[in-house]
């Protein structure tokens, strides 16, 4: 990680339960658009930093920030799914942009069709109320 | 000055692509009248002019280049760059707006941040949703659009993708930045390229029409037309204006018309009138053999367009001018057997137009043909396999034929005139006023393109509520004999004049008279002359009344002719006008006659104005 995550929510791999209750709260939050990005092979972690630094440019003041990234290395735990199942439906994205009201208003499938601009343009979307 | 520069730049390499896109609608021209009404032209609407209005025109040359459209030729060079400069330009203004919609989101943010708890939180979030949902309305449009130009041109793609994509990291000025930054570097390589290049023109010209007459109105820094001084609109004037007695004569002439018609002498006149120039017309383009010309400059252009080289756009404009000249020269529209007064006015338009094809080709015909001989020798010199020598032999002929034969077509001209005239179309006033030449202002010259114009001060024209100004705009290749060949975009604006309120008009028509009662002898719609003063009343905006219903109310005068015995007979009656004048009934008494009389009229003038109005 070439720089400091300032706006990410890591997610743990290793402990399912605790990863679940971390996500429900991040998705509970009000006022915030939500970056998920599932995975953890090198490419993952050059989105999720991108992903990070365009965070930046919504921040408010030191305490609140209107975009938020959370970095899920094991989407695959079953607590997770419990909470992304209901919101992605069957086919999980690698990357996927909730709104204010927690609908995905943007995706990705694939992992090398990601570049910043293209994942400004679906944080963007998440604005949309 | 960095802008005017580029602007400049980009307009001269503009000049260097073929003059292939007639018809690219231009929408961005602004008016501002004196009575604070402001219109974006230009749309198929018709908008409402106060009759004393003046008007100030402003064209923005940013938005003007983005409204030409360019040659669809992929192999056209240039072409690609000339389609990403476009896009920079709106995605430079996309992005510029798209950082003020963060910022509003992010001053939201703090209001909602600060006012969470307190009372005040269900306002702010609502604001703060307000500033999310702009922000990402200017944000998807910028960056969408910004993802499809990169996808579509690898070139783009390869010089830009890689700093747009560190840039957007930060904010969306710095995206702004990274893409004026490239513009330049275009420019100035475009700048370079199109060193002798010829530059674009812009042409605007207004004319204002009344009843069958049109008028070129002056535009500040576009012509020479004289103005006068201001006169304002005379509301209440008690004696008959230019238009009426205009009316009153076409009105008298179609009286006898109408009889001629009648009786079948009209149409026998006007058969054997259209004959004679047909067949001078057939001897002209037998002289001249424009089927045989027009099929060789058909063959050559389809070669020189083939070739896409932007080099030979000026000859392709040439060779396309020449062409148009001939086209059709023969063909006269046939004479139905229909009187009907719009079938003959059809018929008089449609020789008005092929009284103006002639006039045009009389007046350069022999010229273009002369300089299109030269430059098919030159290109036969440089690019042998291009041009044939038939086409330079039947082009050199058929300049000398032309040349020798310009008094006959000449003639022909102002027979067709004639006719157009004795059915009722007096073209030769719109021709006269075509004819008036502008001055083209060329882009980017550091001039603003606006312009102005003052109803008031049109010199030799009295204006009246109905008459109609149209204000047009044209971008063409500078260097080009024939502006609306080289044509690169064309816009047009009309506008309707309107008094507001209420005012008199001095009105003529053509009256279908009917004795009712009285002493003299039953009249079963004796045809006359009539003259009226209506009373009107303008709403502002509201075309149904003003240019539909278009009411008046007054009186109307006519001599009358009931009695053979009495020299002088005059009619005096109440009558109501719909449309504009267009149809009369009214109901009166003559008084030396002593009789009633119903009579219903028509105004041909106000019918033909309608006409022209439709056909255009």
């Amino acid at each position: 990680m070439a720089s400091m995550l300032k706006n990410t929510l890591i997610l743990p791999e290793n402990d399912g339960p605790l990863a679940a209750r971390l996500l429900a709260a991040a998705i509970a939050d009000l006022d915030v658009v939500l970056m998920l990005v599932f995975g953890k092979d090198a490419s993952v972690e050059q989105v999720v930093e991108w992903a990070d630094q365009l965070c930046n440019k919504t921040r408010v003041s030191e305490t609140y920030n209107v975009r938020r990234v959370v970095w899920i290395m094991n989407p695959a735990a079953n607590e997770i799914q419990e909470i992304l199942k209901p919101l992605l439906g069957a086919k999980e994205p690698v990357v996927a942009v909730l709104n204010f009201h927690d609908k995905v208003a943007g995706s990705f499938q694939d992992i090398s069709k990601v570049n910043p601009l293209r994942l400004e343009l679906e944080f963007a979307k998440g604005h949309k109320v | 000055m960095a802008k005017r520069n580029r602007v400049i730049s980009l307009f001269i390499f503009l000049a260097a692509t073929p003059p292939v896109s007639r018809g690219a609608v231009m929408n961005r021209m602004i008016f501002e009248t004196s009575s604070g009404d402001r219109y974006v032209g230009s749309s198929s609407a018709t908008y409402e002019l106060n009759i004393d209005d003046s008007v100030e025109i402003r064209i923005d040359e940013k938005s003007l280049l983005g409204d030409i459209r360019w040659s669809s030729s992929p192999a056209l060079p240039g072409q690609s760059l000339l389609s990403r400069i476009q896009f920079l330009h709106q995605a430079v203004d996309a992005f510029v707006v798209t950082q003020e919609g963060l910022l509003g989101l992010k001053a939201a943010g703090v209001v909602l941040e600060a006012a969470k708890g307190s009372d005040a939180e269900t306002d702010a979030r609502k604001s703060f949703q307000l500033a999310n949902s702009s922000f990402s309305d200017a944000a998807v449009s910028a960056l969408s659009s910004l993802n499809e130009s990169l996808d579509s041109d690898s070139e783009l793609k390869a010089s830009l993708e890689p700093a747009l994509n560190e840039a957007v990291l930060g904010d969306y000025g710095q995206m702004a930045d990274v893409l004026r930054r490239y513009l330049s570097e275009i420019d100035q390589k475009l700048g370079k390229k199109a060193e002798n290049a010829q530059r674009l023109e812009v042409t605007l010209e207004a004319f204002i029409t009344g009843g069958l007459r049109k008028q070129r109105i002056h535009l500040d820094g576009y012509d020479d037309i004289r103005t006068g001084e201001p006169v304002p609109f005379p509301r209440f004037q008690l004696a008959l204006d230019e238009r009426a007695k205009e009316e009153f004569a076409a009105s008298e002439k179609l009286s006898e018309s109408v009889n001629r018609i009648l009786n079948g002498s009209f149409e026998k006149e006007l058969k054997a009138s259209i004959k004679k120039v047909e067949t001078a017309l057939r001897e002209l383009a037998r002289t001249v053999k424009t089927d045989v010309l027009e099929a060789e400059l058909n063959d050559t252009l389809k070669t020189l367009v083939s070739v896409r080289d932007e080099n030979l756009a000026p000859v392709i404009s040439e060779v396309v001018a020449v062409r148009d000249l001939i086209s059709g020269l023969d063909k006269l529209p046939p004479l139905s057997d229909e009187t009907r007064l719009d079938a003959l006015l059809s018929i008089a338009g449609a020789i008005a137009a092929k009284a103006s094809q002639l006039q045009a080709l009389a007046n350069s015909g022999p010229e273009r043909l002369a300089k299109l001989t030269n430059t098919l020798e030159r290109l036969a010199r440089e690019k042998p396999n291009l041009v044939n020598k038939k086409i330079q032999q039947t082009v050199l002929v058929a300049k000398d034929n032309l040349t020798r034969e310009l008094a006959p077509l000449k003639a022909s001209y102002t027979n067709l005139l004639e006719i157009a005239k004795a059915i009722g179309m007096t073209a030769d006033v719109a021709a006269a006023a075509d004819s008036v030449a502008s001055r083209p202002r060329e882009l980017g010259i550091g001039n603003s393109l606006d312009s102005r114009f003052d109803l008031q001060t049109i010199k030799d024209w009295q204006r009246n509520p109905g008459d109609e100004v149209s204000v047009s705009i044209r971008v063409s290749q500078k260097g080009t004999d024939d502006a609306k060949a080289a044509s690169l975009a064309f816009g047009r604006q009309r506008f309707r004049l309107e008094a507001l309120g209420a005012y008199l008009q001095s009105r003529a028509a053509l009256l279908f008279v009917d004795s009712r009662t009285g002493k003299v002898p039953k009249q079963s719609f004796e045809t006359v002359p009539g003259a009226a003063f209506h009373l009107r009343y303008g709403w502002k905006n509201q075309n149904w009344w003003n240019e539909w219903l278009a009411p008046g109310v007054g009186m109307s005068l006519a001599m009358l002719n009931f009695d053979s015995n009495k020299n002088f007979e005059l009619g005096i009656a109440g009558s109501v006008t719909l449309i504009r004048d267009m149809f009369w009934v009214g109901y009166g008494r003559n008084l030396q006659a002593q009789a009633d009389y119903f009579f219903v009229g028509i105004n041909p003038i106000a019918l033909g104005a309608l006409y022209r109005q439709k056909a255009q």
